[in-house]
């Protein structure tokens, strides 16, 4: 089972080890400052931390002594004339960096390789460890990215990065709101295959492009790779067939609204999520803060609740706050009102971690 | 520090310590949103146009501007 969690807050990163079953903040870096997601990087050894300052925007830094110390690397940086186009009536801007979104390891054949999904949407590649990235143009210039539209965030933006364990040349990437983009060729071409999803927020005969499609988190399984579940602006969405097609999964309680999606890493029917009321109310069902969790590719959900408060609790998990380790048995997430919650039963019991944490992004295993 | 616009001394400042390019302006050359920057107490309020005159004996004053939360 890991022993390590990163939780990127927004005044600190906080890193949890595990002792005896139990968690607690074992080192806290970038106190005070705005974290929005941590990598620990397998190949080795390496943590990446993406900052959003306030003032000076988004940085990287990168420890190789696990996190006792940083080294600050370069951002993605968007090429002069580059504009942000959408199709949701806002006025063409410059392109400039607003925050890393999505961070990811390449293959152990790629060693230094890393991928980074941004808002306002660019997709970038380094190849020496983030001390230099390159705009992937396959995906930043495709006629269908001006059909995109901003969400929340006003830009779209890329928040998941799925790279096929069997090719690491074949990635999905998800964009918020512009549906699921692959390639098969490291990027140099890609396709929207976000068909059969559908967006309740648009007029009726546009319900179904995929060019608008708001998955809000993306995972695959790592042992199953064709298989893959979204956890969508409206809805649950889940692929079998290497996200070619997708399949709606309704009728589940105590909602189908959420942020956050967790794949167990071996069996592509379990999966993890964190429901809240609906779009127009982002809190928990009731006060009670619950995890929902499907065994049979979600024909059936079980309501988790052991361990989780039941009562006046408005914690939400947001997309990158729900992780599973490489066993399944493990899970951790992280409430935009600094609560963590750790299941080492696969979420049948979970604990609270003793403390108030700043407000959380994102929680990540290494 | 040489330079007689704001953006040749932001320029001399950059050769100086090249990380504070990233910090002070974005991709696209303009002053960032939260950090201003003042010619002798003036404002810069247009902050895509730094080719702003400063005098010889002239100073630059940059700064965080509040935010945070």
């Amino acid at each position: 089972m890991a022993d390590r969690l990163f939780v990127s807050t927004r005044k600190g990163l906080f890193e949890l080890g595990r002792r005896d079953g139990s968690w607690s903040v074992r080192r806290t870096s970038f106190l005070g400052q705005n974290v929005t997601l941590a990598l620990s990087d397998a190949r080795d050894g390496s943590v990446y931390a993406a900052l959003n300052l306030g003032h000076f925007r988004a940085k990287l830094h990168r420890s190789a002594d696990g996190g006792a110390t940083w080294e600050e690397r370069a951002v993605p940086a968007y090429p002069a004339g580059e504009e942000i186009r959408t199709a949701d009536g806002k006025p063409p801007t410059p392109a400039t960096l607003k925050y890393i979104w999505a961070l990811e390891a390449g293959s152990t054949a790629q060693p230094e390789r890393l991928w980074a999904g941004t808002l306002p949407g660019g997709l970038f590649r380094s190849d020496d460890a983030g001390k230099s990235w390159e705009l992937v143009r396959g995906l930043w210039d495709h006629p269908d990215r001006a059909k995109w539209f901003g969400g929340g965030a006003e830009s779209p933006g890329i928040h998941s990065i799925c790279i096929d364990p069997r090719d690491a040349n074949t990635l999905r990437a998800g964009v918020s709101c512009g549906g699921v983009w692959t390639t098969t060729d490291g990027g140099a071409t890609w396709k929207n295959t976000a068909q059969g999803m559908r967006a309740e927020y648009m007029p009726p005969e546009l319900q179904r492009d995929p060019n608008i499609q708001d998955p809000h988190r993306l995972v695959q399984c790592l042992a199953a790779p064709d298989h893959f579940w979204v956890q969508h602006h409206n809805g649950i969405f889940r692929s079998t067939d290497g996200s070619r097609s997708w399949q709606e999964i309704t009728g589940v309680k105590p909602s189908v609204f959420g942020f956050a999606v967790a794949v167990h890493p071996r069996d592509p029917q379990s999966a993890w999520l964190v429901p809240a009321v609906k779009d127009e109310c982002r809190v928990p069902v009731n006060g009670r803060l619950v995890v929902t969790r499907t065994r049979d590719g979600g024909q059936n959900f079980e309501v988790l609740t052991r361990g989780l408060p039941q009562e006046q609790c408005y914690d939400l998990v947001y997309r990158h706050a729900l992780d599973i380790d490489g066993t399944g048995q493990q899970l951790a997430m992280g409430s935009t009102t600094g609560g963590v919650w750790t299941s080492d039963d696969a979420g049948d019991l979970w604990q609270m971690l003793a403390g108030r944490l700043p407000p959380i992004h994102a929680v990540r295993f290494g | 520090m040489p330079g007689s616009t704001v953006r040749e001394l932001l320029e001399g400042l950059f050769a100086i310590r090249p990380i504070l390019r990233g910090y002070l302006l974005d991709e696209q050359g303009v002053l960032r949103h939260h950090v201003a920057a003042f010619v002798d107490g003036d404002v810069v309020r247009d902050k895509r146009q730094l080719d702003i005159p400063v005098p010889p004996d002239g100073e630059l004053f940059l700064l965080q501007a509040l935010s945070g939360g």
